[in-house]
């Protein structure tokens, strides 16, 4: 088995990948092909686009590397299915937007693999707390 | 002087990654960079936003502090650092490893700092093939990858009549093997991006064409009128070939061949569904690794 040197994790835009930074400054530490790497990811992404999809990267020790797609940010997420724009610049005193109990828990369930939560319903409460602090409301 | 790029650093909660980065990629940064905190708060990450553009104005870091605030993440706000990040040569470590190597029946691709070599009796580059002299700069095209290898073998295969069309160039490495095993082709290669566009040229001079021997276009499809061509060169993901389709219907004509790469293998059902309306049928297809290589003739 191949031994892993490193571990990147970025947060960038579906099918825009490019070799500027933060990509080719964090890749090119490692002696990756970043150019290989942002064609990958926008293959595997492409069809996300607008959304913010984090990737993790292994890097072994023949700088061949490897890497897994992460869930979108709950935040994307909330925006999409409460079709807002973007959060509140007020959140406490402007509402933007509602959004159902079933589709926290969609989000919930879509987030549950990268989210520090044993339960869905401790995910839900993570999704519920980003849609309040976007100004989202839930309705019950 | 080299391009910088603007970053705002900030020490974060682990929780909050996700809310954090979103935040930063909305005040416009390209992306982040998620670095492990230091070894006291294993709870703690820092994110590297980076920004386009000579500097973050007072204005834009009083409108991402504002959004902190609102987004209940102001304890970020202490952290707060602002540096920039000086363009340099990241590809230079992977290009160490970088040797000639063959590719289909024809081609040698040459990294720049080996054409020396092509005039040594060396036995690594073969004499017998076209040499593809390339700088493996910031565009996309060094040969490497798979989907490169399966356009380069079906050109070797599929070169017809006189006019090519080579969309979304990158390095150039697809016109200038086609104009060197048919240097008789009308060429016209084009790009979105500039800098791939002067990298082409580069590309051309150094595999020892003249400077006109390919036309280099920087722009969209449409920068292409009046004109029909035999073969187009189509390396691009499986969404942007769909996208292109109407635009080959108007560029192509009875029995043009259109090598497509950049297909998952995961997306081949949706790329054959995509060409359902359209007068193209799949010819040949080939599968490797997690690519397929698929080429069109139009009916």
């Amino acid at each position: 088995m191949k031994k892993a040197i490193g571990k990147i994790k970025l947060q960038i835009q579906a099918g825009k990948a490019n070799p500027a930074p933060p990509i080719g400054p964090a890749l090119g530490q490692h002696g990756v092909n970043i150019m290989q790497f942002c064609k990958e990811y926008n293959a595997k992404t492409q069809d996300k686009a607008g959304m913010i999809i984090p990737v993790e990267i292994t890097v072994f020790e023949d700088r061949s590397f490897d890497f897994i797609l992460k869930t979108p940010p709950a935040a994307d997420l909330l925006k999409k299915a409460a079709n807002v724009e973007k959060g509140s610049a007020a959140a406490n005193k402007t509402k933007v937007g509602s959004i159902s109990k079933a589709k926290i828990t969609e989000i919930a369930k879509i987030k549950m693999p990268d989210l520090n939560a044993t339960t869905i319903e401790a995910a839900e409460a993570m999704v519920v707390g980003t849609a309040r602090s976007m100004g989202i409301t839930v309705q019950e | 002087m080299n391009k910088t790029w603007p970053t705002i650093e900030f020490d974060v909660d682990t929780e909050h990654e996700d809310l954090a980065s979103w935040l930063m990629v909305h005040a416009g940064a390209l992306g982040c960079e998620v670095r492990p905190g230091d070894q006291a708060s294993a709870k703690q990450i820092v994110i590297v936003a980076t920004f386009d553009g000579a500097q973050l104005g007072e204005s834009d870091l009083n409108r991402i502090r504002a959004s902190f605030e609102e987004y209940g993440l102001a304890s970020c706000l202490n952290s707060l650092r602002v540096k920039s990040i000086a363009e340099e040569d990241w590809l230079a470590k992977w290009k160490e490893g970088f040797e000639p190597f063959a590719v289909g029946e024809q081609f040698m691709i040459v990294p720049s700092w080996c054409k020396d070599r092509l005039n040594e009796a060396k036995g690594d580059i073969n004499k017998d093939r076209h040499a593809i002299v390339i700088e493996p700069g910031m565009a996309f095209g060094t040969g490497l990858h798979a989907t490169t290898q399966f356009c380069l073998c079906a050109l070797e295969e599929h070169l017809q009549g006189k006019d090519l069309l080579d969309v979304g160039t990158g390095s150039g490495i697809l016109a200038i093997a086609a104009k060197l095993i048919r240097p008789d082709l009308n060429i016209i290669a084009f790009d979105t991006d500039e800098q791939a566009i002067k990298l082409a040229a580069i590309n051309c001079k150094l595999s020892g064409l003249e400077s006109d021997a390919i036309e280099l276009l920087c722009g969209t499809s449409d920068i292409i009128q009046g004109n029909t061509f035999d073969v187009i060169c189509s390396n691009m993901t499986c969404e942007d070939i769909l996208a292109l389709l109407p635009e080959y219907v108007r560029l192509s004509k009875p029995g043009t061949k259109i090598p497509c790469a950049g297909i998952l293998l995961e997306k081949r059902d949706l790329f054959k569904q995509g060409l359902s309306g359209f007068p193209f049928s799949v010819i040949e297809e080939r599968v490797n690794g997690m690519w397929v290589g698929i080429v069109l003739q139009r009916d």
